[in-house]
């Protein structure tokens, strides 16, 4: 078995639904985001940007790529950070992570949160702190791999849900998305969700980051031609002539 | 006890107790609460500690290996002085490395499930047998054993050893251009050696001036300057300068192969250094500086040159640790591509985890500068080497030399 995930930028509305489901379902501390969605080509969001005279704007979200040939994997001195061998899933034991941030400094994707010191809790409008997320602790055979309350000094990113996915239900980011953006299943089935739909796009799915070879286990599909012309610029040129 | 050996331990102490407080401050508020790194710049000054003295330490047993394998008996006692710093400086380096684990609770993990794919685990085997190795010599150079010779090759291997991995650790990691380059391990040798022999050559200076102070205030045949110190600081003055210029030619190499690489990457990268041009400048004019004095009139002895070549030298060396830092997390590693197109559109933003404090939830690069309880925790591995180094020299000195007279040591 291999989880996967496939992104469809042609469904992806760029709302966050995801990112603020992910934060939220594994009761991530203030400051910590597993998934975070920016607009392709600008740090700044809801920003087109121009291609051959036009305009396009991509959403492009990410979290743990959950890559075959991790180098967080490789990098950690305590086997903290380890590939599942049932799902291929990347997971951190909190129980092992020593806080070193090897890990972090090695992924190329930055998709690695570290609580620096004790996690901060989310503090509503009256200044009274409140909980959230999955309520109990998950461990994948012995390893803690999520905690509602997180162990101070330790890495933390992304497990595909490990909680959920162990039930047969998909992460929460999919669950929640309501462009149906992202697909997930096993890579190694071919009547999963997600090889059905790989198989069925009209477009070849590619990874990020091939340049650093750790063979990512999240596919995205080149969104089609999305553009328009610039009205503004064309109004200038003709005003210009 | 040495006067010079006193002041070392006292220095060593009372920096050892500063540094405590500090890591203390940041233990009470959430470990490693109090400071200035985030999700993006994951190391700050602490692992510059750590690879500051780390440099020291190595680069002080190659000069102890050195003496012993080019047989020069004249610098014998300049040999146990160097594998002394030696062990004193990678003692402290282990003690950086350990302050800066954010859960120190889980260290067991280190021995039971230890990863031999990781290159920090196989920091912590290198830095083990060097410490280990460099015991045996240094009891073997206090009992006079005949087999010295042997322990300090050894312990110089496990030098060598040692910065190599320190570079493989940083080398390795492909997502930082940085750091990515074959000669990031060649490089951590040659800054071992810069070090160690600025280092020896700082002591062997200083330890000249207080045996001079020493016979002007109770001349005695035992307080002349001995023969050693003479001939030691140009020889450690040579050395140096070579060293120097071995550094100088890697990292200006490093330079010019991220200045042809052409990947936006790279281009993050000389960005950072245009930022950051007068720390990086720094690490390379103040090493440069001081291996022209060394080469010109440093050759010839002149103390107070040499001594102010080997102050540039560390405060150079100081800057390049810090500059190990600032290009590699500051230049973002993933570059999108606007999909279906040839065309790189930018980096992509990541969480700094630092919401509270910061403010700003993402970004590309952290304008960091240590917290006042970061740098306050730096003192503690200073201290640590401080002291120890002392120590040792005093256990060391009393039992290679019973009679105690002033010129057993440098």
């Amino acid at each position: 078995m291999r989880y996967a995930m496939a992104i469809d930028p042609d469904r992806c509305i760029g709302c966050r639904t995801c990112a603020v489901v992910c934060k939220n379902f594994n009761a991530q501390p203030q400051g910590i985001w597993w998934n975070r969605v920016f607009t392709s080509g600008t740090p700044e969001y809801d920003v087109a940007v121009k291609v051959d005279d036009q305009l396009r704007m991509e959403f492009v979200p990410i979290s743990c790529q959950h890559c075959t040939n991790a180098p967080c994997v490789t990098a950690c001195p305590t086997q903290a950070s380890y590939v599942d061998a049932d799902t291929g899933t990347v997971l951190v034991d909190y129980e092992r992570c020593i806080g070193c941030r090897m890990c972090a400094s090695a992924c190329p994707y930055g998709v690695r949160q570290y609580n620096w010191g004790k996690p901060a809790q989310m503090a509503g409008l009256d200044d009274t702190v409140y909980a959230y997320g999955y309520p109990r602790e998950y461990r994948d055979d012995g390893h803690l791999v999520y905690a509602p309350e997180r162990p101070e000094g330790v890495m933390e990113k992304c497990t595909f849900c490990a909680q959920l996915t162990s039930q047969g239900l998909d992460p929460a980011c999919c669950t929640a998305c309501p462009g149906n953006a992202r697909i997930f299943g096993d890579m190694d089935d071919a009547d999963s969700a997600i090889r059905t739909y790989l198989d069925g796009a009209d477009r070849e799915p590619f990874t990020l980051g091939d340049e650093y070879h750790t063979e990512p286990n999240v596919f995205y599909l080149a969104s089609h031609e999305v553009s328009q012309v610039n009205p503004l610029e064309d109004a200038a040129d003709e005003k210009g002539a | 006890m040495e006067k010079s050996t006193r002041i070392v331990g006292i220095v060593g102490a009372v920096l050892l107790v500063a540094g405590a407080v500090g890591w203390g401050i940041q233990l009470s508020g959430g470990l490693l609460a109090h400071s200035g790194m985030t999700n993006i710049f994951l190391w700050g000054v602490m692992i510059a500690m750590f690879a500051f003295l780390v440099g020291f330490g190595a680069g002080s047993q190659l000069v102890a290996s050195a003496i012993w394998l080019t047989g020069r008996e004249d610098l014998r006692p300049l040999a146990r002085t160097a594998a002394t710093w030696g062990l004193a400086c990678v003692a402290g380096a282990g003690v950086a490395i350990l302050a800066d684990l954010g859960a120190l609770r889980n260290i067991l993990a280190m021995i039971v499930g230890l990863n031999l794919r990781s290159p920090l685990a196989w920091d912590m085997i290198a830095m083990t047998a060097f410490i280990v190795l460099a015991v045996i010599e240094l009891v073997a150079m206090a009992r006079q054993s005949p087999r010295t010779q042997l322990w300090a090759v050894l312990a110089g291997v496990a030098a060598v050893a040692l910065q190599v991995v320190e570079g493989l650790l940083f080398s390795t990691q492909s997502a930082h251009s940085w750091w990515a380059t074959p000669i990031m391990p060649v490089d951590f040798l040659a800054v071992a050696f810069v070090s160690g022999s600025a280092l020896m050559l700082l002591i062997a200076c200083a330890s000249g001036r207080l045996r001079k102070e020493g016979a002007a205030e109770a001349p005695r045949a035992d307080h002349a300057a001995p023969a050693e110190d003479a001939g030691a600081v140009p020889w450690l003055a040579r050395f140096c300068a070579w060293a120097i210029a071995a550094h100088l030619v890697l990292a200006l190499a490093d330079l010019a192969l991220v200045a042809a690489e052409g990947t936006p990457q790279a281009g993050g990268v000389l960005a950072v250094l245009g930022a950051y041009a007068p720390l990086y400048a720094s690490e390379l004019v103040l090493p440069a500086v001081a291996m022209v004095i060394l080469f010109s009139v440093g050759r010839r002895g002149n103390r107070p040159w040499c001594v102010t070549a080997a102050v540039l030298t560390m405060a150079g060396i100081l800057a390049h640790r810090m500059m190990l830092l600032y290009p590699a997390y500051n230049a973002p590693s993933l570059y999108l591509q606007l999909s279906g197109t040839p065309y790189t559109t930018g980096p992509y933003p990541i969480s700094t985890g630092r919401y509270l404090d910061w403010d700003a939830t993402f970004g590309l690069a952290t304008a960091y500068v240590p917290a006042p309880a970061e740098l306050l925790a730096t003192l503690l591995p200073v201290g640590v080497a401080l002291l120890a180094a002392a120590v040792l020299t005093w256990i060391v000195r009393r039992a290679a030399c019973p009679g105690a007279h002033a010129n057993c040591d440098l």
